[in-house]
């Protein structure tokens, strides 16, 4: 049970590193990126092809998080080219634009790598606590998912540039008017989307299998956050990435996986309903 | 004049493809002509509720599965007669996509909100086959009963019948949008799509235009569901995701030119032979297609820049 916990509480902070993401760019750069899983399934999947050709781990981890940056890159492209449409037109082709990105990562990797389960697994290693016994992984990845989440709320509140990240997000017109260069700010900010999933998904395959092809379930399951959190809220996006990966975790416990994802994706369509009409 | 031109260039394009699926025995040419009234069908649907009506609907996949698998479960575990079995099917296809529209407009979502929910629909029917194995037999894929062999007619004549009648349903959909392209209906759409609340001002519901739309779009999609499960005789979740279906409809609208009936026909012909040219790389041509898509809304997005 405390397994049990202790992965629900990491694979929460991991959704949220993913979904704050998610909710910043669609903030500032007026995108729903559709592609964001990749960069989590294309960080962990470089890593480990890298570790299993010999490569030390700093390297295999560090080109891991170039690789998501690469997607990031892809994304704001996307984003650039889309930016001079209509406001409204420019939502939805961002979603479909980034949906045909995805696919194309989606399609590479599963042809590169189609029977793979990449994992960085530590090892089979238990650790006691309180006469408990809990993977040693599964406790390294809450540490660092924990480490990770604290050091991008330090960046969001505690820097220039996450006050200009806010302030953009909050009001772009006033942060431009005041000397902000929103669109320095929004490429950085897609970047930064996508090292935090990159990392997220190194942490990820310290604890789970991360198979190629399951980009998109990761993208959906950081929209529902994004959704409970409010699509425009950080911290809310955050308790709700917690919330759900616990939910998620004791759900499929007890109820098995495809009821739970059901479960989850009905309360996503009802918090599609609470958070408010619009675009 | 110009309209009349591309009526019957599509007449004279529809009567050849149907001409030559009933002069021909070749399986897989009959195969490709019901692959195509399947996506073609599709693409209509998305040209009337996206390029007309700006609505972001993402599962017409679902919502052709939802038709096809009531119809083939209907008949495999409760017995029921292909008479029952496809209006049923028909039924609960129409429904889902005219339900899920009725929702969006109950809680006022537009844009990408409407693509959201949509997506989440087409995710939850993924999940529901998949997670009830004992009933669909998951991946693996749902034999399904062919009532026109069941009533006497050969493989092959079968097979051909389904042809025909998938492109007769894609070339009178799309002469049918095509009439009406301009007139009231056409217009209130497209109004419902840009400006409701303008729609509002002057008394006119866009919610009722847009379930109109919807029903029609989703009829469209639950047909070539259940003509593409009789044809193959067999029905996967696979055959009905994200990408397989929904994927290649937007592209066939998009190839079509967005809004253009008779264009997403030679859509449905582009498609085909991208779907053929990619075969041998079995999964990749998922990455092809998301390509395609990327290219193709560049394209889009570079006209809407200018206009």
């Amino acid at each position: 049970m405390l397994d049990l916990l202790i992965d629900g509480l990491s694979n929460g902070l991991q959704l949220a590193l993913i979904a704050v993401g998610m909710t910043v760019v669609h903030g500032i750069a007026g995108v729903l990126n559709l592609a964001h899983g990749e960069s989590v399934v294309v960080a962990t999947v470089t890593a480990a092809v890298l570790l299993s050709l010999g490569a030390p781990l700093p390297v295999a981890l560090i080109l891991g998080l170039c690789s998501s940056l690469l997607v990031g890159l892809a994304v704001w492209a996307v984003s650039s080219y889309v930016s001079g449409v209509g406001e409204r037109m420019r939502g939805v082709l961002g979603l479909v634009m980034t949906l045909g990105l995805a696919l194309t990562i989606h399609g590479s990797l599963v042809y590169l790598f189609p029977t793979a389960h990449y994992s960085l697994v530590v090892g089979p290693l238990q650790v006691e606590i309180m006469g408990l016994v809990v993977r040693f992984s599964s406790l390294l990845a809450l540490a660092l998912s924990a480490v990770t989440i604290a050091a991008l709320h330090l960046l969001l509140t505690a820097t220039q540039f996450g006050r200009s990240v806010r302030a953009s997000f909050q009001n772009r017109e006033l942060a431009e008017s005041l000397g902000v260069d929103v669109g320095r700010i929004a490429l950085l900010t897609v970047l930064m989307a996508s090292l935090f999933a990159g990392l997220s998904g190194l942490i990820r395959g310290l604890t789970v299998p991360v198979e190629p092809s399951r980009g998109m379930e990761l993208t959906v399951l950081s929209l529902v956050v994004s959704v409970a959190g409010g699509m425009r809220n950080v911290a809310g996006t955050v308790l709700a990435g917690i919330a759900i990966g616990l939910v998620n975790s004791l759900l499929a416990y007890l109820m098995g996986t495809y009821l739970t994802y059901l479960a989850i994706l009905l309360a996503a369509a009802l918090l599609l309903r609470a958070v408010g009409a619009g675009d | 004049m110009r309209s009349q031109s591309l009526q019957a260039l599509v007449l004279a394009f529809s009567s050849a493809l149907g001409a030559a699926a009933v002069l021909t025995d070749s399986v897989y040419l009959l195969r490709l002509y019901t692959v195509y009234a399947f996506h073609t069908s599709l693409g209509l649907a998305v040209t009337l509720l996206f390029g007309v009506g700006n609505q972001v609907v993402i599962c017409f996949g679902a919502i052709a599965g939802t038709s096809a698998y009531v119809a083939a479960l209907t008949q495999v575990h409760a017995g029921l007669s292909p008479s029952v079995a496809v209006p049923l099917g028909l039924l609960s296809g129409t429904g889902l996509g005219v339900a899920l529209i009725r929702l969006a407009s109950s809680w006022d979502l537009r844009g990408i909100r409407v693509g959201i929910l949509t997506i989440l629909a087409s995710l939850a029917f993924e999940a529901v086959i998949l997670g009830n194995r004992s009933v669909t037999f998951g991946e693996v894929g749902l034999p399904v009963d062919d009532p026109l062999q069941s009533a006497g007619l050969s493989p092959i004549a079968s097979l051909r019948t389904y042809a025909v009648l998938g492109l007769v349903l894609t070339a009178s959909a799309s002469l049918l949008l095509h009439r009406v392209r301009g007139g009231r209906f056409w217009l209130l759409l497209t109004a419902a799509g840009q400006d409701p609340d303008l729609l509002k001002a002057n008394a006119i519901s866009p919610a009722r235009y847009m379930e109109l739309a919807a029903a029609a779009a989703s009829f469209l999609a639950a047909s070539s569901g259940l003509l593409y499960a009789f044809s193959t005789g067999y029905i996967s979740p696979s055959t009905f995701t994200l990408a397989e279906s929904d994927i290649p409809a937007y592209l066939i609208a998009a190839m079509g030119g967005l809004g253009s009936p008779l264009g997403a026909l030679l859509g449905g012909v582009v498609l085909l032979a991208l779907k053929e040219l990619t075969r041998a790389v079995g999964a990749a041509s998922v990455a092809v297609y998301g390509l395609a898509l990327l290219l193709v809304f560049s394209a889009r997005s570079r006209t809407l820049r200018r206009g």
